[in-house]
């Protein structure tokens, strides 16, 4: 999501006293699952239960394990997200750690219908949604707005992606970039929290026009790219 | 096997592996800002620049075959249209997610995608279809 520096001052907060809590096995692709803590490495990493280890505010424990599709060496955090003003809120593990993208994004189908986020509106009314394109594939789903909680501190009216293949028709020219990866499987993460630090996401060329792929406005199964400044 | 004499019949998209002339219906489908080819001894280079400021490179072999592609730049481009049939190919090698960019490589096919949004680089080329004596890595 572009334009969210409270967003960026919350991630980066959070994340400047980042600490492992678990290092787990590196490699190989085992299916070493919970056992990652099992072999004593000879760094001075501290193994400690994030449940025990007291955290700033602004910090948040970092999980390095294989996730949930057996990737192994992912950095994975917890993410509570909240609707708008309200205490209805659902806290999310497993959302992957990305310096290279921008924003939350997770998936509707792990969101509690209680968690009833609204949609963003552009300045001319229209449904806002996302097609995120990764190296690998792509995300899709509406732009909604969310309050967003990370360790310790939580930034109000955040837009987010949810993620949702069913969200009105994927548009050709998204599913055209690649792989889906529109289910935490496909993802390998229950979400990714995005901690890049420029202010366009897509570049220069896509806050002043219509790029394929990236933004859209959406009405019923119709969606149409859309410039987002 | 290439597809070479489908191409009157079917123009609509597909690049990789087809002939020299789907570069055009490329650069209508990507709404393709600017078009120049450049000739080397044993290939001609399409350059196709996007809106978004990607640019598309089509390695395209004296017989007319686009033997490579290669993309570069802020967004991807529309990979289904610039792979043309080796697009399925690489959506289901990649289906499975390993975070490696180098999503297919066999006899047949290699397929290569990196980067991040604002930063994306790749590339595709068929083995058998390079012509004798080019170097792979001019695709890029």
């Amino acid at each position: 999501m572009r334009d969210s520096d409270s967003f960026l001052k919350l991630a980066i907060a959070a994340l400047l006293m980042v600490l492992l809590a678990a290092c787990g096995g590196g490699g190989g692709g085992s299916s070493s699952g919970s056992a990652s803590n099992a072999s004593a490495p000879t760094q001075s990493v501290t193994n400690t239960s994030p449940a025990t280890q007291v955290l700033a505010a602004n910090a948040v424990a970092v999980t390095v394990d294989s996730g949930v599709s057996g990737v192994p060496n992912m950095p994975f955090v917890s993410v509570t997200v909240c609707a708008p003003g309200t205490t209805q809120c659902q806290t999310i593990n497993h959302v992957l750690v990305d310096t290279g993208s921008w924003g939350l994004r997770v998936f509707a189908s792990q969101l509690p219908s209680s968690v009833a986020l609204p949609q963003e509106q552009d300045a001319s009314g229209n449904q806002l949604a996302e097609c995120m394109q990764f190296f690998d594939g792509y995300t899709w789903g509406a732009v909604r707005i969310a309050d967003v909680q990370v360790g310790g501190e939580k930034a109000a009216s955040l837009p987010i992606q949810v993620i949702d293949p069913g969200y009105s028709a994927v548009p050709s020219n998204c599913s055209s970039v690649g792989a889906s990866r529109n289910t935490p499987v496909a993802l390998a993460a229950n979400g990714v929290l995005g901690i890049g630090v420029f202010k366009h996401d897509c570049g220069a060329n896509c806050a002043q026009q219509a790029v394929p792929a990236t933004y859209y406005g959406c009405a019923g199964t119709t969606c149409t790219s859309l410039a987002i400044a | 096997m290439l597809g070479a004499t489908c191409v009157l019949s079917l123009p609509a998209e597909a690049t990789l592996g087809q002939n020299v002339s789907t570069v055009g219906n490329d650069q209508v489908l990507m709404h393709a800002t600017a078009h120049s080819a450049t000739s080397q001894a044993a290939y001609t280079v399409h350059l196709l620049t996007l809106p978004s400021g990607t640019v598309v490179r089509e390695y395209v072999a004296p017989g007319g075959i686009v033997f490579g592609v290669a993309w570069e730049g802020p967004t991807l481009p529309d990979l289904k249209t610039t792979l043309g049939a080796a697009f399925d190919s690489y959506v289901a090698a990649t289906a499975t997610r390993r975070g490696t960019p180098l999503a297919v490589s066999n006899s047949d096919l290699v397929v290569f995608s990196g980067g991040h949004l604002r930063a994306f680089a790749g590339h595709a080329y068929l083995p058998q279809a390079v012509p004798a004596g080019v170097d792979v890595n001019v695709i890029q």
